[in-house]
């Protein structure tokens, strides 16, 4: 990820440059009488300036992205770690910095899910994070992110892995991400790519997501004959853009030490002559962190604990359009127990309908046990257990009382060594 | 704006073959970055078992 022009100052170290500049260095402000451009902003500049600094002293936190929103909650919930059937993974820690993994995974007698082998790869610097997945059917996964502020070596975790290692990120953070599936040719399935930048600033968060961006997709059909060009070999319009994708703006900023208000603007425009868009408000709160509840400090090689977490955080988002409400708790009693509710309701369309869930997590020194349990009378639980530092054995089990005889069940059993 | 058909296609079809370039060496790319930039370098074995040195 070089740019063309880098090559010709790369053999110098930083700060010993030849002297020799191609560009006349640019002649500085302030030694200029003040030009009446200036003069006329000045007034607006001050005000802006005072406005940085009230902003500066009310030393708001920062909100977090805004796909992290409902995170804690989803991170206390064992569904994202459910499987069902067998699961064997050997990964491999090739190198620490740059950090460089390899991983094998097999998954078999699944009753919903093929069996599938699973080739992941992970190269990550300070400056990029690239992921490569790819399986037995030839669907490759990648991802890269290019962090344009230099970011501490990120730990990056597998997708179910426990402990998601947060490691004290700067302040501002500015990062593009690229999202990639391939499907092999033959195959069903599409392929995708999702583009997205997030800026992170110390009081706001604002990312843009272009999915399936395709500036040259096929010209619209609608008017009729109305802004076309009748004449000639190939009628084409003469109005209405061709581009086509789902675009997503996404803000979301702290107005208190606790709260945080944002929303997402979402447009669909997946075929030219289609549009659509969705509108979601939401709001965040976070209680203090306490420092009243702290454990006594765990052995060496352990997870360090993190005193300054918010110990509640309740968020809600909302669609007027489609009058779907989704609100979530998160509750951490001590740095060993959490608990979390969520609701999931849709008014709106003549319907009501909602779906609430609540779940714990519990860890202790070598296991990590989660459970949960919803309205629609599904239960779930998780138990990962560490019998060495590098070896992982996780039972899941679901049951699912809303079938018929009494429910059904689903169990996973998966063991995991990574070296 | 809107394009030939033809110019269209012609875009998709280079495009398309971007994408199969893309899908087949995308890992080996990474697990070039990964031994080029890693140091030590790590044995080629590692890549199939953790286990070895």
């Amino acid at each position: 990820m070089t740019t063309p022009g880098a090559p010709t100052a790369y053999p110098f170290p930083p700060g010993r440059q030849p002297a020799t500049p191609k560009t006349a260095p640019e002649p500085s402000g302030p030694s200029e009488p003040p030009s009446f451009q200036s003069k006329f902003l000045s007034p607006i500049n001050s005000l802006y300036e005072t406005f940085q600094t009230k902003r500066k002293a009310l030393d708001l936190p920062s909100p977090g992205i805004y796909e992290n929103l409902h995170g804690e909650v989803r991170n206390v919930f064992p569904s994202v770690m459910m499987f069902d059937g067998a699961k064997f993974e050997i990964g491999s820690v090739m190198s620490q910095n740059p950090a460089f993994q390899v991983s094998h995974q097999l998954r078999w007698g699944s009753a919903g899910y093929p069996n599938t082998y699973t080739f992941n790869s992970i190269f990550a610097n300070e400056r990029s994070l690239l992921r490569g997945q790819i399986d037995s059917d030839g669907v490759l996964q990648a991802i890269g992110h290019y962090f344009w502020i230099k970011s501490p070596m990120m730990a990056p975790s597998e997708p179910g892995s426990p402990e998601q290692q947060q490691q004290p990120q700067p302040k501002v953070q500015s990062t593009s991400k690229a999202t990639a599936q391939i499907v092999p040719p033959d195959s069903q399935g599409n392929s995708m790519l999702n583009l997205e930048h997030d800026y992170v600033g110390s009081d706001f968060a604002a990312s843009l997501k272009l999915i399936n961006p395709n500036p040259i997709d096929a010209a619209p059909q609608y008017a009729g004959g109305m802004g076309r060009r009748l004449s000639g070999k190939n009628p084409q319009p003469l109005w209405g853009s061709s581009f086509t994708g789902v675009f997503v703006l996404q803000y979301l900023q702290s107005v208190s030490k606790n709260l945080a208000l944002g929303g997402e603007y979402v447009l669909q425009r997946i075929q030219p002559e289609m549009e659509d868009s969705v509108f979601t408000i939401v709001a965040k709160y976070q209680g203090k962190p306490s420092v009243v509840r702290q454990p006594p400090p765990p052995p060496p090689g352990m997870p360090p604990l993190m005193p300054l977490d918010p110990v509640y955080t309740w968020t809600t988002t909302f669609q007027p359009s489609s009058g779907v409400m989704h609100t979530s708790y998160h509750h951490k009693l001590n740095q060993r127990l959490e608990l979390a509710a969520e609701l999931q309701a849709l008014f709106g369309g003549g319907r009501r309908e909602g779906i609430a869930t609540i779940g714990f997590k519990a860890e202790t020194m070598f296991a990590q046990i989660k459970g949960s349990i919803d309205t629609q009378g599904k239960v779930q639980a998780v138990l990962e257990e560490r019998l060495a530092p590098q070896l992982a054995f996780t039972i899941t089990g679901e049951m699912d009382y809303t079938k018929p005889q009494g429910g059904a069940g689903r169990i996973g059993v998966g063991f995991q060594l990574e070296a | 704006m809107a394009l030939e058909e033809e110019t269209r296609e012609r875009i998709m079809r280079v495009f398309e073959w971007g994408k199969r370039a893309f899908h087949v060496g995308f890992i080996p790319f990474i697990l070039y970055l990964g031994f080029t930039q890693s140091s030590p370098r790590p044995s080629l074995l590692r890549l199939i078992s953790p286990l070895a040195a």
